[in-house]
């Protein structure tokens, strides 16, 4: 290639008519929404909470058609009436041993506030002083999901905004569960639903071009009591469907990492919406910001030495 | 609040000229807008850090271009909707400049990081070393990127090459 050969393509370039650029989508507000969502994660990460939560985003996802559901798949409409009729007193046990234990019997408080049967169990646990690295929230019929339970963040600043990147469920979705606002009593829960097809996380923020080939879904409720300058966050993630590369992916329980429920998440926003509404729920979520920011000091503790 | 707004004006600022570079390198406006958005979350991530940066211009482009790669190595992992199919580059482009036309028939026929060097080399301006600091590669990754690029470019074009003169 000549030096007059190479600036022939230099003029191929600045000759080529490229001053309309069309546009037809807004490219920015979908964008920042998953550049929050992304912050959020890193904030999770550093602190050491997230772990296989956020390699399920690298992953990618499936749905099932409806109807191909497993029978004993958890719908995520489960009516509220199926929650234990206990009434524990809402105080929290005297909590011992090491953060990852703390975290744990805090959370087993909620378990009489849960569907009978459900449980949020620490599956794996990050070394001292680390919190657990990966909860996985069991339903009394087998579905799982990949859980966070996060205090004190708004996670969504505008979930109109939010809604409007990957998917919204349209009525022909396999996953029934669709992004906005409901009222409840005491407040109001924001929900974003997201669905990934199976493919990586560069495009995790495309539109989702076929609902038959989503492959996991992703559930955030947030709850901010009025005038309480805060918020609760539950986040759900899990596979809809067996992703593709099955068997290949090197990943040697994709159900234990990325939690696997076809029916989308084991808890339904009615389910939140009447946890976070328990005497109890208030106190939970206070215990475990502590024990974050326990974590936090610990872990700068130990890097300063 | 303000981290935001500032990154919602840089990004409406730059995103005609990203655009353009995103369209080189994919060959339809639909990738572009894809990898343009692509690009503008992984910058948003880590907006704060990039407002110490001091060429944020250039780390744009450059986060632009590596998010190219990225999608192109992770193709594997792809579903490939009907949509996504490149439009014709003689008919569905929309430009009925026969320079545009020629020039992305070109660079159909490189691969992507042949293609993200010669747009950088030819379009952006930039020199081996500012092209292999952009890519991540060694500067001899370039040159050999390029000539072979070039040298496919000659075969395809070799005809429109030769004829093209400046005004």
């Amino acid at each position: 290639m000549t030096d007059h050969e190479a600036e022939n393509i230099r003029t191929l370039f600045h000759d080529a008519d490229l001053e309309h650029v069309p546009t037809s989508r807004d490219l920015i507000g979908p964008a920042v929404a998953w550049g929050d969502g992304r912050r959020r994660r890193d904030r999770w990460t550093a602190a050491g909470v997230t772990g296989a939560v956020a390699a399920v985003a690298v992953a990618g996802v499936v749905a099932l058609r409806p109807g191909h559901g497993k029978p004993d798949a958890v719908a995520p409409g489960v009516p509220v009436s199926t929650q234990s009729t206990a009434k524990p007193t809402p105080t929290l046990p005297k909590l011992t041993g090491t953060i990852v234990q703390r975290e744990q019997e805090v959370l087993d408080a909620l378990k009489p506030y849960l569907p009978t049967g459900d449980h949020i169990a620490c599956q794996t646990a990050d070394q001292p002083p680390g919190f657990c690295t990966t909860l996985t929230f069991t339903s009394s019929t087998g579905g799982t999901s990949i859980v966070q339970v996060l205090p004190g963040d708004h996670f969504i600043q505008a979930a109109p905004v939010d809604t409007k990147y990957i998917h919204q469920h349209p009525a022909t979705a396999a996953i029934p569960l669709v992004s906005g606002t409901k009222e409840v009593p005491g407040g109001t829960v924001q929900i974003q639903s997201t669905d990934i097809e199976a493919r990586d996380s560069i495009q995790d923020t495309a539109a989702l071009t076929d609902p038959s080939a989503l492959s996991f879904h992703s559930a955030q409720y947030v709850f901010a009591p009025p005038g309480s300058g805060t918020s609760w966050t539950i986040e759900l993630d899990e596979l809809v469907r067996e992703l593709p590369w099955k068997g290949s992916s090197g990943v040697a329980d994709e159900h234990g990492v990325f939690g696997f429920n076809p029916s989308g998440p084991v808890l339904s926003p009615e389910q939140f919406a009447a946890l976070v509404s328990t005497p109890i729920f208030p106190a939970v979520m206070q215990q475990l910001g502590d024990l974050r920011t326990q974590m936090e000091q610990n872990q700068t503790q130990s890097q300063s030495k | 609040m303000g981290d935001e707004e500032d990154f919602r004006q840089f990004a409406a600022s730059r995103q005609k000229q990203l655009l353009r570079t995103a369209y080189l390198l994919c060959g339809d406006w639909h990738g572009a807008e894809d990898l343009v958005q692509t690009a503008f979350g992984h910058l948003y991530r880590s907006w704060r850090r990039i407002g110490r940066v001091e060429h944020p211009d250039a780390y744009a482009k450059q986060v632009l271009y590596r998010c190219h790669l990225s999608a192109n190595r992770k193709k594997r992992f792809a579903t490939v909707p009907i949509e996504s199919v490149p439009e014709p580059v003689a008919s569905g482009d929309g430009f009925g400049d026969g320079s545009t036309s020629v020039l992305m028939e070109a660079l159909a026929g490189l691969p992507p990081k042949s293609r993200a060097v010669v747009v950088l080399r030819f379009w952006e301006d930039y020199s081996v070393a500012q092209t292999a600091d952009a890519l991540g590669v060694s500067e001899g990754t370039v040159k050999s990127q390029t000539s072979r690029a070039l040298a496919t470019l000659r075969t395809r074009i070799g005809d429109s090459l030769s004829d093209i003169r400046r005004d």
